[in-house]
């Protein structure tokens, strides 16, 4: 086994860094001692890291699995910016030669990051077939749940097709897992082989969390104007497109502030310049829906906004987690209104599939949209039939996954109104234990316990140096001078 | 979708709403191209690939509640635009972000365009600036690789030229054009700013800006494409040759090799139907398209009453701009 001062040495050499976060090098280590692994780790904790370090040490093709098309991007993004190998995507986005071009090319390439539908694809599956897995990685790996709020019925099929294909050993990776997620994670994917299971406190303690409560929108733009005019990077979360798009606006309109929306809607390219822009201080807001978020890796955002609860703590932690990751002091808040839980419930029985849908969709003799169907939920459906559940298996999964959705929602609006410490909560709900450190003046608090003003005096948070843009917009010799002179 | 942007796909004629929307998404079929042809449509076809027939029909309902539209089902649903719809459509036309330059057949895939000449000015700009290492600004394998082999032909010294021409097309856009052109393109010595910053800026609202940003990059790719194809800029944006699609294309130029009906059937082992329709694809998209031809004119004579030869008149009736 190659000890912990020999990794600490490849890891300043090849990546810089002088410690490993914890977790890391444990995992590392079971992972070359030919263990699969299970690895639930705090979001900024450096999930990727392993990975990439392990490509200098086990042979073969890394293949990652990853749900969000975002996600995979900005990883393999990050990826191509290191020389670690040659990297690659497969995704639905992909036409026939794209993807033909991919799939020739996979015995240069060290990375490949797909879909769980993806990598699904009887081709895809032939090609694995013929060239040596090093290591298999399932990313967002609570998504194989159906106890999680974000169950994914492709990944269920993950456990089925690493038998296949047969890589050298297994990481299984997550932010935010229950025991019981957990335990679904192992059984789905390894069966009885066993399996080292990491799994670290998902505290963050440079995060301060607060609730807002307010009653109406005038006054839930009053305390964002007030926040808003202090300089820090800021990320807020819309629960819509829509209302991603309006806010931006209202704040391009009645701030200074250089601001920008995110959603999937955009194109590839207008994301990704987002998302450039922001990393360099060059946009000081973005307001998104959650197609922001896992792997992009900004360290100094200072503050996060949620204008609105999401609906659960899984959502909430994952979000939460993209404020601070230099490990500076970051606030996160939270506006609660009365209405939202049940806003929010209407919403979530507006996306649910009935019986009579499940039913519909399979009558059909083959698979095929339906017009009375979302995308989304044709794609779930779609999926439940590739993978040949009977009707009456999907009906009650579905039923299942619906009530834990509901039931989650539940447990996080109680959460939100509860006068008890914010931390202590989430460590119990996903640890199953007290927070490592107790409640302090830097732990969190709500509106009814403080205000806001005190608690901006309590942190004094860090002001980043805002580059002053005189005019916008460039003429074409200064936009050429800066390009090519 | 901002419902206002549809009305110049209209006309006081009735015209299939269906069509238009696969014609502005880029549904190649036989009866979407001939309404293009007939509606003088084809230019734009493929300017809105993302478009969802939701949004799009939300749109035509919101135009029809505010009288710009009436909407009628006939066989098929279809639509015509009321005076104060004509009006609004004479306004927006006039508009310095309306599309005047798009040409689909002509000029590519805007999006395409697009994305090559972002990529493109990083590549440049960050290999002038020793930077070696960065996300490239599009995540297609193909693109990158065109663009790869590109620009090691292209070589040191061609890269003054691409930049020189590159400045002297974009002088020549109108001002609107330009300043799109320029603030969009970024690399890591120039951010450029984000598409909603620029609408901000220019006082559109998003979908007028993404309009304006597609007249910018057709109008910069007429100009371009009209230089001699040798020069460091055409060549990068040339677009292929084959307007038709790879089957069709296939097909017509059996027929102008003069293989016979039965050959062309034999050699390409597709249903006569389907090769009918190569036929009429390259009739409604071939600027030279020989309806002339023994075998084009023997296969319409087989059948004169039948879809093919029926087709074929009205085509060709349309591109002479004879009324039917």
């Amino acid at each position: 086994m190659i000890d912990q001062q020999q990794l600490k040495s490849e890891l300043k050499a090849n990546f810089g860094y002088d410690h490993f976060h914890a977790g890391q090098v444990e995992l590392i280590q079971a992972l070359l001692a030919g263990d699969n692994v299970i690895g639930v780790l705090p979001t900024g904790s450096g999930k990727s890291l392993i990975y990439q370090f392990l490509s200098l040490h086990l042979p073969g093709l890394f293949v990652i699995v990853t749900p969000l098309i975002s996600l995979m991007e900005d990883q393999a993004n990050r990826i191509r910016m290191s020389d670690l190998g040659g990297v690659a995507v497969l995704n639905g986005q992909l036409d026939f030669q794209e993807k033909k071009y991919v799939l020739e090319g996979l015995a240069k390439t060290k990375f490949l990051f797909l879909a769980p539908e993806t990598l699904q694809q009887p081709e895809v599956i032939r090609q694995l077939q013929r060239l040596s897995v090093g290591l298999f990685i399932v990313d967002e790996a609570h998504c194989i749940s159906s106890w999680g709020p974000d169950f994914r019925p492709d990944y269920l099929q993950l456990g089925a097709i690493r038998r296949q294909i047969k890589p050298l050993t297994s990481l299984v990776l997550t932010a935010t897992a229950t025991d019981r997620v957990v335990q679904d994670i192992q059984q789905s994917l390894f069966g009885q082989e066993p399996s080292y299971l990491y799994k670290d406190s998902v505290d963050r303690r440079n995060l301060y969390l607060r609730t807002e409560f307010v009653s109406n929108p005038e006054e839930k733009w009053e305390i964002l104007t007030q926040l808003l005019a202090h300089p820090w990077p800021t990320l807020i979360y819309a629960s819509t497109r829509k209302r991603a798009e309006e806010l931006a606006l209202l704040i391009a309109q009645k701030t200074k502030r250089r601001v920008a929306f995110y959603h999937a809607g955009l194109e590839d390219g207008a994301r990704l310049h987002i998302q450039q822009l922001f990393l360099h201080d060059q946009l000081d807001v973005v307001v998104a829906t959650s197609a922001f978020g896992m792997g992009i890796d900004k360290q100094n955002l200072r503050l996060l906004i949620h204008d609105e609860m999401p609906a659960n703590f899984e959502n909430y932690l994952q979000e939460i987690g993209r404020a601070g990751r230099d490990g500076n002091q970051a606030l996160t808040l939270i506006f609660v209104d009365v209405h939202d839980y049940s806003r929010l419930l209407k919403r979530q029985t507006s996306h649910q599939i009935r019986p009579e849908m499940v039913e519909h969709f399979f009558s059909m003799p083959r698979i095929q949209p339906q017009a009375d169907l979302s995308i989304e939920q044709n794609q779930v459906l779609a999926t439940y039939r590739r993978a040949h559940f009977p009707q009456e298996t999907v009906i009650a999964m579905l039923k299942k996954t619906s009530k834990v959705r509901d039931d989650q929602l539940q447990i996080f609006w109680d959460f939100l109104n509860s006068d008890q410490c914010l931390r202590q909560q989430i460590c119990r709900y996903f640890d199953h234990e007290d927070a490592p450190q107790p409640h302090d003046q830097l732990c969190c608090s709500n509106s009814h316990q403080s205000t806001l003003a005190e608690v901006l005096q309590w942190l004094n948070l860090p002001a980043e140096a805002v580059e002053e843009v005189a005019n916008s917009l460039a003429t074409r010799q200064q936009a050429w001078q800066r390009l090519f002179d | 979708m901002q419902p206002n942007l549809l009305l110049p796909f209209f006309s006081t004629d009735f015209r299939r709403v269906k069509a238009i929307y696969y014609l502005l998404t880029g549904k190649r079929t036989i009866s979407n191209l001939s309404a293009g042809l007939e509606y003088g449509l084809l230019p734009y076809f493929r300017i809105f690939p993302k478009l969802s027939q939701a949004d799009y029909f939300k749109a035509l309902a919101e135009l029809t509640a505010q009288h710009y539209l009436v909407q009628r089902t006939d066989e098929q649903p279809v639509a015509r635009l009321t005076t104060t719809g004509k009006l609004a459509k004479t306004v927006l036309c006039q508009q310095d972000y309306w599309l005047h330059s798009v040409n689909y057949f002509e000029i590519g895939d805007w999006q395409i365009q697009w994305e090559k000449l972002m990529l493109s000015v990083q590549v440049i700009s960050n290999y002038r600036h020793h930077i070696t290492k960065y996300i490239p600004t599009t995540n297609h394998p193909l693109l990158l690789r065109e663009i790869r082999h590109w620009f090691y032909r292209v070589g040191a010294h061609q890269q003054q030229e691409f930049i020189d021409s590159l400045a002297e097309s974009i002088a020549q856009l109108p001002k609107l054009a330009q300043t799109i052109l320029v603030n969009s393109l970024h690399s890591e010595t120039f951010a450029g700013v984000s598409d909603f910053q620029l609408a901000q800026d220019l006082q559109l609202t998003g979908a007028e800006f993404q309009l304006a940003r597609i007249e910018a990059i057709s109008s910069l790719m007429t100009l371009i494409l009209a230089e001699d194809p040798a020069r460091v800029l055409p060549s990068l944006f040339q677009v292929p040759e084959q307007t038709l699609s790879r089957s069709a294309q296939r097909t017509y130029d059996l027929v102008q090799q003069g293989k016979s009906w039965s050959q062309i059937q034999q050699m390409s082992r597709q249903k006569e139907g389907t090769l009918k329709e190569h036929l009429l694809e390259a009739a409604i998209l071939l600027t030279d398209f020989d309806f002339k031809a023994p075998l084009v004119r023997q296969i319409g004579q087989e059948d004169p009453e039948g879809f093919f030869a029926q087709k074929l008149t009205q085509i060709k009736s349309l591109k002479e701009g004879v009324s039917l």
